[in-house]
Order: C-alpha cells, then sequence, then structure tokens
C-alpha cells in the first residue's frame, strides 16, 4: 500500500433505494493536496465524500483512507484521521458555549484534559472566535457560525479535511475568510477535499479537479487542464470560469493565439496587452 | 410615473436590538424593473425585503419610522394577507416555502387562503401549470422534487396570485450554477413579457447582473450605491461584494486603452469589447 | 412493521372510497372489538377484514403489519393470564384478539387512505384550516425530518460521537445530544414557515375555499350509512339505551 495515498478509490459502487448512485469510482488523493469535487446537485459528490470517513461503505469495490479499509473501519476511528465539515453549520451546534463546541471533538476522541484546554484555545485565536468563547454558537452570525463549525473540526488536528459546499451561501467577504483558512490547512500540510459548484472559488484554491456526473466521475486532473475545457465542464452541468469562457470565445475568433494558457484576470489583461494593439 | 415602490426616510430596529438594521433608507423603484440586492452579510437587504410585504412589522414587530407605500397600500396599515395579493415573496430555503402533498395543491394555497372561488382556482391552477411546464409533475409531492424545481413550484404559487411584485432573498442560494440560472432566466422572462417588478436579493452576481436593470448595494444599514449594473460595479462600493472578473478585467484595461463603452457583464460582452478593439472599431460597445 | 402502516396507492375499491366513510367503518370495528368479549366474534371481525385487504389489494403489507403485532397479542395473552388468572384462557385470548383486530383495521385504513386526503376531507366536513395545516404539515414534513436526523447523525459521528458501539446507557446519552441541534433546528425551520404561510396570504379574515374538495360518491354515503346502523345495533343490543 502506497502510503503516499491520502485516500485510495477503487472501483467504487454505491446505492440508495436500490438506485446506483456511485458507478465506478476510481480517485487517488495524494497528502497535502487540494481536490475539489464538482458537479451539479445530484451528480454523487456529497455520497462520495461521506464514504471517506466510513460513514457510508462501499456496495462494491474499496476505499483506502490512509492505509484503512473503511469497510473494515468504525466510522469513530476513520472520523479521527478525517474532518469532514458539513454545508449547514446548523445541523451540528448543539453545546452551550463556543469553547464546548470546540471541545467536543477533542473528548471524544479521548484527548486528555490540558491537551483540550490548548487545542481549543489555539482553535479560537485561529479562527479569531476568542472573544466569543462563552457565547452560545446560536448567536453567532451566520459567518461565524460557519467558522466555528470549520474549527470544531480541524482543532482535533486530522491530516484529512473534507469540507462539503463551503461557500454556499457566503457573501464575497466571508468566501475570502474562508480561502484564508484554506491556505491555512494547506501550511499546516493537510490534505484538503473540497466538494463545491463555485466554479470560481475552485478555479483558485484546487490542485486537482474532478468532475463527476450521473454518478460517475467524467474527467479528473490538474485544474488548468480540466478548467480550459468547456465541454467538459458543459457535461458537469457547469458553467466555465469568467476568465476561462472569454478566453476560449477569443481565441476561437483567433483574436488571441490558442496555445497560451489564460487562467486569471491579470492573465487576460497581460495576453491583451501581447496580442491586440488598438 | 409615480413609484410602485416607496420608501421615505426609512429607519428599522429589530425588537431588542439596539442598532437598527435599516438607516435612512431613501428608495424608488417603478413598475417593471428588475432590481438586484446585494452587500455583505447583515447589511439590511433581507430585512428591506421584508418590509415590502409586511412581514415587517406585521410578523416581526419593531421600532418602523419612515413611510413604506407599496403598490399605493401603506404596509403599516395593510394587513400582511392583503399585501400577498400585491407582493409575492420567495425565500432562500425552498423546502419551507412549500407546505403541501402535491404540487398542484401548492399552487392552489394561496387561492385557497384569500377564498377564491374554485372555479377561478381551477382555471389559474391550470394555466400556471401549464405555463410553467409543471403539467406532468402536477401530483409529486414536494420533497421528491430537485431544489430547482422546488423553486420552481414556489414561484409558479406566487404567481397563481397574480402579484404586481415579486421578492426573493437568495433564492438560488442552495441551487447549482445551471439550476440558478434557470431560476433567473424565468423571472427575467416574467419581468418581461408580464410587467412584474422583480426584487432580487443574491450573492452570486456573475449569475445575476445580466437580468438587472438597476443594482443596489447595502451596506450597515444603508444604501451605499443605487444606479445601473454597469455603473454600480465601476465604483468603489461595489468592491466590498466582489467584482466579476469579466468586470475586473475591464476596470483595468479601460485606462489603457482609454474605453469609454459600457461595462461588459458577461464572458460574451467582455470577448466583444476586445474584438472590436482588435479590429479597430472604436473604444467599447 | 412500519411498512404495513404507511399509504401505498394502488387501483382497489377501497383506495377510491373517501376517507369520511372509511373512518365510519373503522369507528365500527373499534367499538365492535371493544364490546365483544367472545373470541369467536373477534375472529370473525379479524376474518373480515382479511377479506377486505383482499379487496384493497394490500393483503402483502397488511400481512407484515399484522405479524408484527402478532408478538404483542402473545405479550398480551400472556399478561392477562398472569395477571388475571381467574378470568381464564378465554379472556386473554379474547383481550389478545382484540389488540389484533384494532390494529389489522388501523393498518388497512392507512394503507388504503393518503393522509392528506384524511386532511382534506376533514376540512371538507366543515373542520377550520388551521387545525387541518397543522395535520398537512406534520405529514408533510415527515420525510424532511427524517432527513434532518440523518444529517445531524452524520454531523455527529463525523465528530467521533459514538452511536454504533457502547452499552445502551451511552448510546442513549450520544443520541439524546442530537436532539439539542434538531429541535433547535426544526424551530427556526417552522419560523420559517410561518413566514411563508403569511407571505402566501394565510391567516386572513376570509374562511379559505377549498381547491378540488373531495366528493362523498353514493357508495360513501350507503357505506357511511350502514357503517352508522350497524354501529347503532351493536350498541343498542350490548350497552342497552335507557328505556
Amino acid at each position: 500500500m502506497d502510503y503516499e495515498d491520502a485516500i485510495v478509490v477503487k472501483n467504487l459502487y454505491f446505492s440508495y433505494n436500490e438506485k446506483l448512485v456511485l458507478k465506478n469510482i476510481n480517485l487517488q488523493i495524494k497528502k497535502g493536496e487540494i481536490v475539489t469535487i464538482m458537479g451539479e446537485n445530484g451528480a454523487g459528490k456529497t455520497t462520495l465524500i461521506k464514504h471517506f470517513n466510513g460513514l457510508l461503505k462501499p456496495k462494491k469495490g474499496k476505499v483506502i483512507v490512509l492505509g484503512m479499509d473503511t469497510s473494515q473501519t468504525p466510522v469513530s476511528q476513520l472520523a479521527r484521521h478525517v474532518g469532514m465539515v458539513f454545508q449547514n453549520p446548523d445541523y451540528q451546534l448543539f453545546a452551550e458555549t463556543v469553547e464546548e463546541e470546540i471541545a467536543t471533538a477533542l473528548r471524544n476522541f479521548g484527548f486528555p484534559e490540558e491537551k483540550v484546554k490548548a487545542r481549543v484555545e489555539w482553535a479560537l485565536k485561529v479562527f479569531e472566535l476568542d472573544k466569543y468563547r462563552k457565547r452560545s454558537p446560536y448567536l453567532l452570525s451566520i459567518g461565524e457560525r460557519k467558522r466555528l463549525s470549520i474549527a470544531s473540526v480541524i482543532s482535533y488536528d486530522p491530516p484529512i479535511v473534507v469540507l462539503d459546499e463551503p461557500t454556499a451561501g457566503q457573501d464575497f467577504l466571508q468566501k475570502e475568510k474562508i480561502a484564508e483558512l484554506l491556505f491555512l490547512l494547506k501550511q499546516m500540510k493537510k490534505t484538503i477535499v473540497m466538494v463545491t459548484h463555485d466554479v470560481e472559488f475552485a478555479i483558485k484554491r484546487s490542485d486537482r479537479i474532478v468532475l463527476m456526473a450521473d454518478g460517475e466521475i467524467i474527467a479528473q486532473g490538474p485544474t488548468f487542464e480540466i478548467m480550459s475545457s468547456i465541454e467538459l465542464l458543459e457535461r458537469a452541468r457547469l458553467k466555465p470560469p469568467q476568465i476561462i469562457e472569454t478566453a476560449y470565445i477569443l481565441k476561437r475568433k483567433k483574436i488571441l493565439p490558442s496555445e497560451i494558457s489564460i487562467f486569471t484576470p491579470k492573465d487576460l489583461v497581460e495576453a491583451i496587452a501581447r496580442n491586440v494593439d488598438a | 410615473m409615480t413609484a410602485l415602490i416607496e420608501l421615505r426616510d426609512v429607519y428599522f430596529t429589530y425588537e431588542g436590538e439596539k442598532n437598527p438594521a435599516l438607516k435612512g433608507i431613501n428608495l424608488e423603484i417603478k413598475e417593471g424593473e428588475f432590481v438586484l440586492l446585494t452587500g455583505p452579510s447583515g447589511c439590511g437587504k433581507s430585512t428591506l425585503c421584508r418590509l415590502l410585504n409586511g412581514l415587517i412589522p406585521h410578523f416581526y414587530g419593531g421600532d418602523l419610522k419612515g413611510e413604506v407605500i407599496v403598490d399605493g397600500l401603506d404596509v403599516r396599515s395593510t394587513p400582511t394577507y392583503e399585501m400577498a395579493k400585491h407582493v409575492g415573496m420567495v425565500f432562500q430555503n425552498p423546502e419551507n416555502q412549500l407546505f403541501n402533498s402535491s404540487v398542484e395543491r401548492e399552487i392552489a394555497f394561496g387561492l385557497e387562503s384569500l377564498g377564491f372561488p374554485p372555479d377561478e382556482m381551477e382555471r389559474r391552477v391550470e394555466e400556471v401549470l401549464r405555463a410553467f411546464n409543471l403539467v406532468e409533475l402536477r401530483d409529486t409531492p414536494p420533497y421528491m422534487l430537485s431544489g430547482g424545481q422546488q423553486q420552481k413550484v414556489a414561484i409558479a404559487s406566487i404567481i397563481a396570485l397574480r402579484p404586481k411584485i415579486i421578492v426573493l432573498d437568495e433564492p438560488t442560494a442552495n441551487l447549482d450554477p445551471l439550476s440558478a440560472e434557470e431560476i433567473l432566466e424565468l423571472l427575467s422572462v416574467l419581468c418581461k413579457d408580464q410587467n412584474i417588478t422583480i426584487i432580487l436579493v443574491e450573492h452570486r452576481l456573475e449569475i445575476a447582473l445580466k437580468y438587472a436593470s438597476r443594482l443596489i448595494i447595502m451596506k450597515n444599514g444603508e444604501k451605499i450605491a443605487d444606479g445601473t449594473p454597469r455603473d454600480v460595479l465601476l465604483t468603489k462600493e461595489a468592491e466590498i461584494v466582489g467584482i466579476p472578473p469579466v468586470v475586473e478585467v475591464y476596470k483595468t484595461i479601460r485606462r489603457r486603452y482609454r474605453i469609454t463603452g459600457v461595462t461588459p457583464l458577461t464572458p460574451h460582452d467582455l470577448a466583444n469589447l476586445i474584438e472590436s478593439l482588435a479590429r479597430g472599431e472604436g473604444n467599447g460597445l | 412493521m412500519l411498512e404495513g402502516f404507511l399509504y401505498k396507492p394502488k387501483e382497489s375499491p377501497l383506495h377510491k372510497l373517501d376517507p369520511r366513510s372509511k373512518a365510519v367503518i373503522l369507528v365500527f370495528y373499534t367499538v365492535a372489538s371493544l364490546i365483544y368479549l367472545d373470541p369467536i366474534v373477534l375472529v370473525l371481525l379479524l376474518l373480515s377484514v382479511v377479506l377486505l385487504s383482499i379487496v384493497g389489494r394490500c393483503v402483502r403489507e397488511w400481512s407484515k403489519s399484522v405479524k408484527a403485532t402478532l408478538t404483542f397479542a402473545l405479550v398480551i395473552f400472556i399478561l392477562n393470564v398472569l395477571a388475571s388468572p381467574g378470568l381464564g384462557y378465554t379472556y386473554a385470548l379474547a383481550m389478545s384478539l382484540r389488540f389484533l383486530s384494532l390494529a389489522a383495521a388501523f393498518s388497512l385504513y392507512f394503507l388504503t387512505t393518503p393522509p392528506e386526503a384524511l386532511a382534506l376531507s376533514l376540512e371538507a366536513a366543515g373542520l377550520p384550516r388551521d387545525f387541518t395545516l397543522m395535520l398537512t404539515l406534520s405529514l408533510r414534513f415527515v420525510p424532511t425530518l427524517a432527513r434532518d436526523l440523518q444529517i445531524v447523525t452524520d454531523a455527529f459521528r463525523s465528530r467521533g460521537l459514538k452511536l454504533d458501539s457502547g452499552n445502551y446507557v451511552e448510546r442513549l446519552y450520544n443520541f439524546a445530544k442530537l436532539l439539542t441541534p434538531l429541535i433547535v433546528f426544526e424551530i427556526r425551520r417552522s419560523l420559517m414557515i410561518a413566514e411563508a404561510l403569511e407571505s402566501r396570504g394565510f391567516g386572513g379574515a376570509v374562511k379559505p375555499s377549498l381547491y378540488k374538495p373531495p366528493k362523498m360518491s353514493l357508495i360513501d354515503y350507503m357505506i357511511t350509512a350502514g357503517g352508522l346502523v350497524a354501529l347503532g345495533v351493536i350498541v343498542y343490543y350490548h350497552l342497552g339505551f335507557p328505556q
């Protein structure tokens, strides 16, 4: 078993109510990567990631997380290594104070009390929730509750972090904050798996993209390769990022040469400067 | 033409709160406008929405100052069930606004609540089912519909009441981009074909901008920008809501190439602009 | 077991009947099974439900509920024998048969009646919308609540909460922790539903009209009349009327 891989998925099939919702999924996620799984609602993205901490077990095939076969390992053990942040934080908030909320996972996993205290302090500081430590989680704003849900998962330092639609319903400034948190996690050398249909966010923050449609992976590869293919994105029922689409149109009209890679607004501005005299 | 919606010096504070959620709002919206309302979390846009159909002050209480006139009615003295005939409201979570066991019954619900006679109800329900392509789904329970279909049913249920105004508070937040676009496209058609005034609260500007005739940005309970999308996006205030990438590119190159045309809102707009630059056809759309 | 009480749409004469006429028959069965202590009569009642389940084309689903309630019926039999030995086995048998025929009748009712139809027919009969809406909303949100519970459970298990191992006390205690976010969530949800209801014109001064109200057919009226008569007969003969 190659331990360079954080997660290995081999020929995974899963069905729900006698309907096949995941078909022949093959995936390898290396340690330290940021992989984003994309597709429309119902493509099977959330079903797939629930296999990573054992909430769902394969019908056929294998899911190996850090060398552990998920069909043979209880959720409580897998969850220790795979932190999962769900889309809506309100489904998990239950403690009386923000502090307690963050401490929960640590206590569940049997951390000694001094360690619990230390990690809670760390999480409160890093996620800027210090001033709310004694407040009820329900009294925080939506953005703060989101930060809290991420904090309560990162507090126990899992090597793999899975985020389900981290930017759903967030405003622009909140999204920037989440991007900062992702950068922090990357610096902590964590493996990050993100599920989102926010193409603009994904293109900026991912190393690799996995495209799903109808329960299958239709393409996977480096971010630029996948995101610049309009056809692939269309098959996954996603709108291409604006810069990619603009570049595509201009290349088709032969206004820009087709070889240059245009990814960010800056790329496009430079390409225009070099190829368009006005 | 007199405004369909008028807000004059509106201040509103929720019960138990110290800080007002709305501070000195002055606003006029004419019939047939498609208004995109945006701003950071907590800026007061949801509060403003609820003012328009009477949920504030009737459902939420609180301290309301100033004038709010919607379709000729003073919101303060008009009960919400009366306002429902003039203003329809669509909420973010589709699940929580579908109450019935089938699509057909859902569309009829508002009509039932307002005491419409049976034959008028049947006529309108059939009309709406056909207009929204929901005839085949008429007996389907809400939990079996996709998010996009649910929102479509919510909008259809409101259209059955034939309001002049529809207010939508982040209706596409839980939808994927293509479903979101379908909904926005639907709203745009309603606006153009039936002159229904649309007020849409949305964070995902890249999807919504091309449909709007007006962009209003709020911050901390105040209106900080108001105008056509193309104008407002170039202001400094727009930076807090995140400018779409094509506008970002435009802002950079317009200085360099001295472009004086209109702001592009979509990749096609921007591509056309650059094409006309390349072909030396002047500076802009 | 729950499957035996869940509505399944089928083409059968029972499915076509109005919920109100079926309710009258259900009341008859309830009263009859409470009045009669003779096991033979109770067996006959039970057999008639079997026949009806054939008419209703739901024998398979209906028999599932009966199989499940058989265990309870057995428990009732044993308890009665132990608790009141003087009354004999016949009495104990009657008690368990009573339970069986009640469960059987109710199961058949729910199998052949869409729950929403019940709320509608109650409203058609004159019950105010405020009450029927409670019924409609509860029913409509059952699948939603089930989904919410699943999500909350997933979220908690992902943070190490053990729900599938450990002794019963531990598991129960852990399960209780799920209730807090679930309850808060559902309260919030109900506020949002209330908002949406108000925005759709609910709560007005006018009495709400009913879209395509369920109509009682001739057969429904006959069955209702027959049921009421049968009810009257057995009550008269077995409880007597004050002269």
